[in-house]
């Protein structure tokens, strides 16, 4: 029992370091060969896991082989387009200026119900209101809805925003992150000043924290959850249960007592 | 090192360490191929004295040969499938035992277990038989 529960810590670890290799994309958006590599990853795996008479080596090495095989494919992928389209395919236009393209749903056996349900899934019911559709190579669709269709952003309003960015995390549950204050000119004296103005003596009593690109700093310090009456968890529920407990606490109207 | 350079690297080292592990898995077939030759000797001394008729040389020859088995085995272990290095470990001990009972089947217990060692080190070949 001992030595399967070993094999399955070491070929654990080893697919998440294979994993991490082979990058982000491979459990987001699988690409046909990734897909291929995922499935025969967990089978190679089990082999050696469940099998103690198979020597471990033989299964990673069956892991290994399987990662020089993903990573070379999508290393050729990202150095040819040609080769990208051949591995992975190329994005089919499937809907075009409101109608469906009946060719292209033929080449890709892909029926229009199945296409009806992308769309209603997208937001999109009606067809008509959709300029373009594009069938990705990850299986995904894209919808351009016409424009009449499109959510009014503030520009087509004319109104000017200003840049937003992305806010710094400075403490992230009470580490301080050094590398970004140094990277916005900040230091951790001014941090120190700015936690303890939010009534926080120590920053390791500080959840989150954050400066955005307006200069507004954010702080919220551990224990202090969602305002009180808030739909879930928090203080409030917390405060409202132990009331709800306390002797002598007048009980809802039409509830039993707990 | 530039992070656009970094897809590159892994890809070296990645396709190194599959000629480095290639290198090594003819490294241990070579060595297997010398030890299962070692003992295949030491088991054909058997039959050679069982034809003279020498009972005690044979199971000497034996006893030595399995004595090696069993100080290769672990090793072996680690890449090799555990059920075929058990297989070679039984037809030497049945060889052992017959011998020193003096059977008439000895002989093909010798035979049996020059055999599975001569497989030993070709069911590793990277050969079309093997791959398919």
């Amino acid at each position: 029992m001992l030595i399967v529960f070993v094999r399955v810590i070491i070929l654990y670890v080893t697919l998440l370091v294979f994993l991490r290799i082979l990058g982000k994309r491979q459990v987001t958006t699988l690409q046909p060969y990734e897909l291929v590599t995922l499935i025969l990853f967990a089978d190679i795996a089990a082999i050696p896991m469940a099998d103690t008479g198979t020597p471990l080596v033989n299964g990673l090495a069956g892991v290994f082989a399987l990662l020089v095989a993903s990573f070379t494919v999508s290393y050729i992928t990202l150095k040819s387009s040609r080769a990208r389209a051949i591995i992975s395919g190329r994005p089919t236009v499937v809907v075009a200026n409101g109608r469906i393209v009946e060719d292209a749903m033929l080449e890709l056996r892909y029926n229009v119900n199945d296409l009806l349900e992308q769309l209603r899934i997208g937001g999109y019911p009606n067809v008509q209101d959709v300029e373009f559709a594009v069938l990705e190579t990850n299986g995904q669709l894209s919808i351009v809805p016409k424009s009449q269709h499109r959510p009014v952003t503030p520009a087509d309003l004319g109104v000017a925003t200003s840049y937003e960015g992305l806010p710094t995390p400075l403490v992230v549950d009470g580490e301080i992150d050094y590398g970004n204050l140094a990277r916005i000119g900040l230091d951790a004296a001014w941090l120190r000043q700015q936690i303890r103005a939010h009534g926080v003596d120590d920053p390791r009593g500080v959840l989150y924290a954050t400066l955005d690109t307006q200069g507004r700093f954010f702080c919220q310090p551990k224990g202090h959850g969602a305002p009180a009456g808030s739909p879930k968890g928090g203080v409030g529920r917390e405060r409202a249960r132990r009331n709800r407990h306390a002797p002598g606490a007048a009980q809802p109207e039409g509830r039993a007592p707990a | 090192m530039k992070r656009s350079r970094v897809s590159d690297l892994i890809f070296i080292v990645l396709w190194l360490l599959a000629a480095l592990g290639a290198l090594g898995e003819y490294w241990l077939i070579g060595g297997q191929t010398a030890l299962a030759q070692g003992l295949g000797g030491q088991l054909e001394g058997a039959v050679r004295a069982l034809d003279a008729g020498d009972w005690a040389l044979a199971r000497e020859h034996v006893v030595q040969a399995r004595d090696q088995w069993e100080r290769a085995r672990p090793r072996l272990a680690l890449y090799t499938g555990h059920a075929q290095l058990q297989a070679i470990s039984e037809a030497l001990l049945e060889a052992e035992t017959l011998l020193a009972a003096q059977s008439t089947q000895a002989r093909s217990s010798l035979a049996l277990a020059r055999d599975r060692l001569r497989e030993l080190p070709e069911r590793q070949r990277p050969l079309l038989d093997n791959i398919f």
